[in-house]
């Protein structure tokens, strides 16, 4: 698989009128690859958007280099491939939807022809088909949002940087989102998001890396990066004294009205585990491996990191 | 063709300022009035209605080009529309032109529509004045051509077009200068940078004098008033009110000077633009 994005050693200094030094990103080295869905997360300030920035070539890098799809950042003709969706994005008020993607097709110098086929059917599909004539302050954040998923469509990028894409939208329209983005992995496309809803980034990023303070925390497969070597253990029906037993055999253990809550290490303590239970009159409910949801892996490497 | 999709969206963005609405129809309705102006004679009537106007088109041009150039780039990158647009194959040079020349047509239409009212304004001061003290303003001097009862292509006086010609063009020049602020500097200390460039231009003879003059000054003060009469355009040359409103003034052939004029403010328009393409290839957004 080729590389979509290949940053090495990326750092960005923003110098302060008064002589102070801001370091946004710091030594930043990541890879994205074709066709994956890549999570880019971290907190306020983090440098995420800085790194966007940087890769769509609107800022430039103090040391270290960018290339996207080949082509070092910013370069004109990556651009004609690649599009973006900004965090709350801002568009000429008095255009209307319609008018507003004619401008940005323009700007793709998508011919004429394939223009108004390419403007209706992307109003469509983003459901802003009865509202595509009136003028763009007069829509809800929602639908500024559609609009601006609408104008990164319009060249069929194979690269999409989406920033902070579902923050506050309404329950369907954030959904919309979701399966937009899975729409797009499945037609082969590759998806740069930065998001903090990190529900929806575990449920459709392949891959995810956490910027803490402008340095890369940790990256990596969402799938193992959320897997433990825990298994969780519930059964119902549990004594105070078999609890205790259980207690000493496992990592974490709960008991809240005779249902017991285990987490264990190992086939052996497992095994120990439900022979104890089982001896102990208590019914099995569940054994599953246990995962780690990413707020958890999110929280734990931002305190980590800071 | 990028340059031509960002000039006309600029446009369309300009024209729906209020504040330049309101500029424009005070300007208009200025000049309008200025036709109440008939308690003295048929020539002083007509001096301060070609007077009047051509100040108005002035000032109200002036304070468009300033408030219309200044927030033009700052804008964009102030309301993030600059990310949507150089995210996609716009080169910035493309950006930075487009938004020049979107600036360009709206001053255009504004100063259009303004000399058009100047102008018809001047025909009706001729025709009823004309009509009312029975003087052929075309024997007066400073009439507006030959009057007879109707409005008539005779009351056209083209040299008032080329007065409006180039007060528009003081104002493209003086819009590069603010446009070269602008991929700097704030709007509002843009606004009195221009503000001032215009000014010490306006008094460009006085530079001139200053660094011509023998033995007025020092080396050093005459290099100074000469590097500011040198890299500061010279908006002197576009005020010809005083000959268009008294022709008996000696000027030498009109459309010449009006092209060397023209020519002037394109070519200085040119390298002042080139300075903010270079400045603005670096700016970050």
């Amino acid at each position: 698989m080729a590389v979509a994005i290949e940053i090495q050693g990326l750092t960005k200094r923003f110098k302060s009128p008064l002589g102070g030094e801001l370091t946004a990103v710091d030594s930043l080295d990541l890879e994205v690859q074709e066709g994956e869905i890549f999570g880019f997360l971290g907190p306020n300030g983090a440098g995420k958007t800085t790194t966007i920035k940087i890769l769509l070539g609107l800022i430039f890098p103090s040391s270290g280099k960018a290339s996207v799809l080949g082509k070092p950042a910013g370069d004109i003709e990556v651009k004609q491939r690649i599009s973006y969706l900004p965090e709350s994005p801002y568009f000429y008020e008095h255009m209307s939807a319609r008018e507003l993607l004619r401008f940005y097709a323009d700007l793709f110098k998508i011919p004429k022809e394939d223009r108004k086929k390419r403007v209706t059917d992307l109003l469509e599909r983003v459901g802003l088909t009865d509202a595509a004539d009136k003028p763009l302050r007069h829509y809800s954040k929602g639908m500024l949002q559609r609009a601006g998923v609408a104008q990164a469509l319009l060249n069929d990028p194979d690269l999409i940087f989406l920033d902070e894409p579902t923050s506050g939208l309404d329950p369907i329209a954030h959904a919309d989102i979701c399966n937009l983005i899975l729409d797009l992995k499945a037609q082969g496309k590759t998806v740069f998001v930065s998001s903090h809803q990190l529900a929806d980034i575990e449920m459709v990023a392949d891959r995810v890396a956490i910027l803490v303070s402008g340095k890369l925390a940790m990256k990596g497969e969402v799938k193992e990066l959320l897997t433990t070597k825990q298994v969780e253990v519930i059964a119902d029906g549990v004594s105070e004294a078999a609890a205790g037993e259980v207690k000493s055999l496992a990592d974490e253990c709960e008991l809240h009205a005779g249902r017991l809550t285990a987490y264990v290490q190992g086939t052996d303590t497992l095994k120990k585990t439900i022979d104890l239970l089982t001896k102990a009159g208590a019914s099995l409910v569940a054994i599953n491996p246990r995962r780690r949801t990413l707020e958890k892996l999110f929280v734990e490497t931002v305190r980590g990191g800071r | 063709m990028v340059i031509w999709t960002i000039a006309k969206t600029t446009v369309g963005e300009a024209m729906r300022k209020k504040i330049l609405n309101v500029f424009l129809l005070v300007a208009i309705a200025m000049i309008v009035l200025s036709l109440s102006f008939t308690q003295l004679g048929f020539k002083q009537d007509m001096t301060i209605v070609k007077g009047l106007g051509l100040f108005v088109i002035l000032v109200a041009g002036l304070v468009i080009s300033l408030i219309l150039c200044v927030s033009l780039i700052p804008n964009e990158i102030e309301r993030r529309t600059i990310h949507t647009i150089l995210s996609k194959p716009v080169k910035r040079y493309e950006f930075l032109i487009g938004k020049y020349l979107g600036g360009l047509l709206t001053l255009l239409i504004n100063v259009a529509l303004m000399g058009t009212v100047f102008i018809i304004m001047v025909a009706v001061k001729a025709h009823f004045s004309s009509a009312v003290t029975g003087i052929n303003p075309e024997h007066v001097p400073g009439g507006a051509g030959a009057v007879s009862g109707t409005i008539r292509p005779a009351a056209f006086d083209p040299s008032l077009v080329l007065g409006v010609i180039l007060i528009y063009f003081q104002f493209f020049l003086l819009s590069a200068v603010v446009m070269l602020f602008s991929v700097f500097l704030t709007p509002t200390v843009n606004f009195f940078a221009s503000a001032a460039v215009y000014i010490i231009g306006s008094a460009a003879p006085v530079w001139e004098s200053l660094y011509a003059e023998k033995g007025a000054a020092g080396p050093f003060v005459k290099g100074f008033y000469k590097i500011i009469h040198t890299i500061i355009p010279n908006f002197d040359y576009f005020n010809i009110q005083n000959r268009l409103i008294h022709p008996t003034h000696e000027v030498r052939s009109m459309p010449l000077y009006v092209t060397e004029t023209i020519t002037y403010a394109v070519l200085f328009s040119v390298v002042v633009v080139l300075i903010a393409v270079l400045i603005f290839e670096k700016r970050e957004v």
